[in-house]
């Protein structure tokens, strides 16, 4: 047996019985420690054929090639809310007030044509990063 | 009295307190000031009650710089002048617009814009819209809508709509019953004449296009012609002065401004719950003398601090719906961005956008290469044709890009929209169109090297000389010139009521 469902009756009975140390209804993905693909994949709701469009333009105008490992140096702001956030639902909320707080203190990036904050562009061009990354 | 030029007698001498030349918004405000002012006024028009394509071939002239409107279709010669097809937008400048700033050259009237707020009040009531009230929350409060939650680096504010006044409707009636005031149709002024010690005009040689000549003689003289004509008559005055009437300095026809407009280059989306409504064109709770309500329209800038800080000229941008306006036109560049890209950016892959455009209309600053010259080519009364190099200072440029990605973060800091610039940063590819806005070439200051006229809008090397209208701004703003011109109108008029020593002369 997977142990997925069993690991979620679990949470959800528990949040259910009012459990206060734990986070309540959280979904399995979402309690899981993020990926930085997939939760740049999650930011942009999937849309990640435009996001990458995006992404390869930053890491050219950074001047790198689109290897992991550029991408990853091309997104180190990005990288660290992501590897902070507990799950991949508090990631996406993180990334939300980041994007915000670039544009509020100035950082923002043009990439075609696009005014975007910079966690922004970092996060498309993690998009660009195999899912597992 | 209405007098058509046509009917005098050839080599007829007039005489008048004060001759104004030109019946457009600054001609005909002047006018009516001085009414029962004890002046007696000759107010001298090129054309009649209606567009007379004859008439109207003496603005042809030739375009060599910036592709522009024809020279010829944007002003017109008729009494109202320009009004005649004027769409009606109103705002006044702003305090800003009015003061020196360092980082743009030749900036700072000698006027002040609490110099010039008793006669905006006036103005508001000659070009029919509401009170001088520009507190854009006051407004929005006022008729139940909504301002986009914007941070303070950005200065919110509207545009009223006259009907719009038609000059030549609304006044001419009234100015062809005053008393004091006669009017004469069909009338050009093709030579001023001055004195000989060329300090004062002594009369202005005028003729019809049916080969009647007379002269006017007036204690004062106006002239309200309009950014570009004003230009071609002083040039075009070179009986006595070879480089035309109250140019020592080579400074008229000089700084022609206009205000760019970038229609549909800048595309902004945004989740389709953001409430635009304050933004778009409709009826307020501002009424007009006769109690109809007056529309307006939201626009957004930059604060005068940030502009200030960033060293960025004025503008303002309204949002034009999609297909709206210009971008039906095939110039709308943002009419091509992928949808994918905005629901990724903007709804995060799920929930309805609008994708809009803004139209930004903008300051430039003034350049001396900007200018109005004259041509060898002749009009029907041998007057020469005018060229217009219209330029824009390549300065410009990269503070409107930088305007607008200041103006597209404090978007995104309110997570309302995410905004889109045609070009990276090293390649700027907007495409200006003009307002038919000319502003500028017989600029007012107060030093006569790089100025025309004074503070008084007199110039200052002939003491009897007025020039009003687009011509004398300092700087433009980006606020649609009309209301401007007419407060200045309005001012030029108490200047001229001030101290004046009627001559008693009939007209």
């Amino acid at each position: 047996m997977n142990s997925y469902p069993r690991r979620e009756f679990l949470l959800r009975a528990l949040a259910a019985c009012g459990t206060p140390f734990l986070m309540p209804l959280a979904s399995v993905e979402g309690l899981q420690k993020p990926q930085a693909g997939t939760a740049a994949a999650g930011y942009f709701g999937g849309r990640t054929d435009a996001a990458r469009v995006i992404g390869e333009a930053y890491v050219r105008q950074l001047g790198l090639d689109t290897s992991a490992e550029s991408i990853r140096k091309a997104s180190l702001g990005a990288l660290e809310v992501i590897e902070r956030a507990s799950s991949q639902q508090n990631a996406i909320r993180a990334l939300g007030l980041a994007v915000r707080r670039d544009f509020q203190q100035g950082r923002s990036v043009q990439l075609e044509g696009w005014i975007v904050s910079r966690t922004e562009a970092e996060l498309c061009a993690l998009t660009l990063l195999p899912a597992t990354n | 009295m209405i007098t058509d030029a046509r009917t005098l007698a050839d080599g007829a001498t007039l005489e008048a307190d004060v001759c104004i030349a030109g019946a457009g918004a600054a001609g005909m405000t002047i006018a009516l000031d001085l009414r029962a002012s004890g002046l007696s006024v000759l107010l001298l028009e090129s054309g009649g009650a209606e567009r007379d394509p004859e008439v109207q071939s003496l603005s042809e002239g030739r375009m060599t710089g910036i592709d522009t409107w024809n020279v010829r279709a944007m002003r017109i010669r008729a009494l109202g002048g320009t009004t005649g097809h004027w769409a009606g937008w109103c705002r006044p400048l702003t305090p800003q617009d009015f003061e020196a700033r360092d980082y743009i050259s030749l900036s700072g009237w000698p006027i002040k814009y609490s110099d010039l707020v008793p006669f905006y009040r006036r103005a508001c009531e000659t070009v029919q819209i509401g009170e001088f009230d520009w507190n854009s929350a006051t407004r929005a409060k006022a008729t139940g809508k909504a301002l986009l939650p914007l941070g303070a680096a950005i200065d919110q504010r509207y545009y009223q709509f006259s009907p719009p006044t038609r000059f030549g409707g609304v006044y001419s009636d009234v100015l062809g019953q005053a008393d004091d005031v006669r009017v004469l149709t069909f009338a050009n002024v093709q030579d001023i004449r001055l004195d000989q010690r060329r300090g004062r005009v002594e009369s202005f040689a005028c003729g019809t296009l049916q080969g009647t000549t007379f002269n006017v003689h007036a204690g004062r003289y106006v002239l309200a012609l309009g950014g570009i004509e004003n230009v071609r008559v002083l040039l075009a005055s070179r009986s006595q002065e070879s480089d035309g009437v109250a140019n020592g300095h080579g400074v008229v026809g000089r700084y022609f401004m206009e205000h760019p407009h970038y229609y549909g280059s800048v595309g902004v989306v945004h989740p389709a719950t953001v409430d635009l409504s304050f933004y778009k064109r409709g009826p307020s709770d501002l009424k007009r003398a006769d109690g109809t309500a007056v529309e307006t329209l939201g626009a957004l800038g930059l604060a005068a601090e940030i502009s200030r800080r960033e060293k960025l000229l004025n503008f303002s941008a309204t949002f034009a719906g999609p297909g709206a306006g210009r971008a039906a036109s095939g110039k709308a560049q943002s009419a091509v961005l992928p949808a994918s890209t905005a629901q990724a950016l903007v709804t995060r892959g799920d929930g309805d956008f609008n994708a809009t455009e803004l139209t930004v209309r903008s300051e430039q600053s003034p350049f001396r290469e900007s200018r109005i010259t004259l041509t060898e080519d002749l009009d029907a009364l041998g007057m020469p044709r005018v060229a217009l190099d219209w330029r824009i200072a390549p300065e410009d440029d990269v503070r409107m890009r930088r305007a607008m990605v200041i103006l597209a973060r404090e978007l995104g800091a309110a997570g309302l929209a995410r905004t889109w610039v045609p070009g990276d940063a090293s390649r700027f590819v907007w495409r200006q169109d003009p307002g038919g806005h000319h502003m500028g070439a017989t600029r007012m200051g107060t030093d006569p090297a790089v100025s025309v006229v004074n503070a008084d809008s007199r110039t200052h090397q002939v003491e009897n000389l007025y020039i009003t209208g687009g011509s004398v701004f300092t700087t433009g703003g980006d606020s649609n010139p009309t209301l401007t011109i007419v407060a200045l109108a309005h001012r030029l008029a108490d200047t001229l009521k001030r101290g004046a020593s009627p001559m008693k002369k009939s007209v």
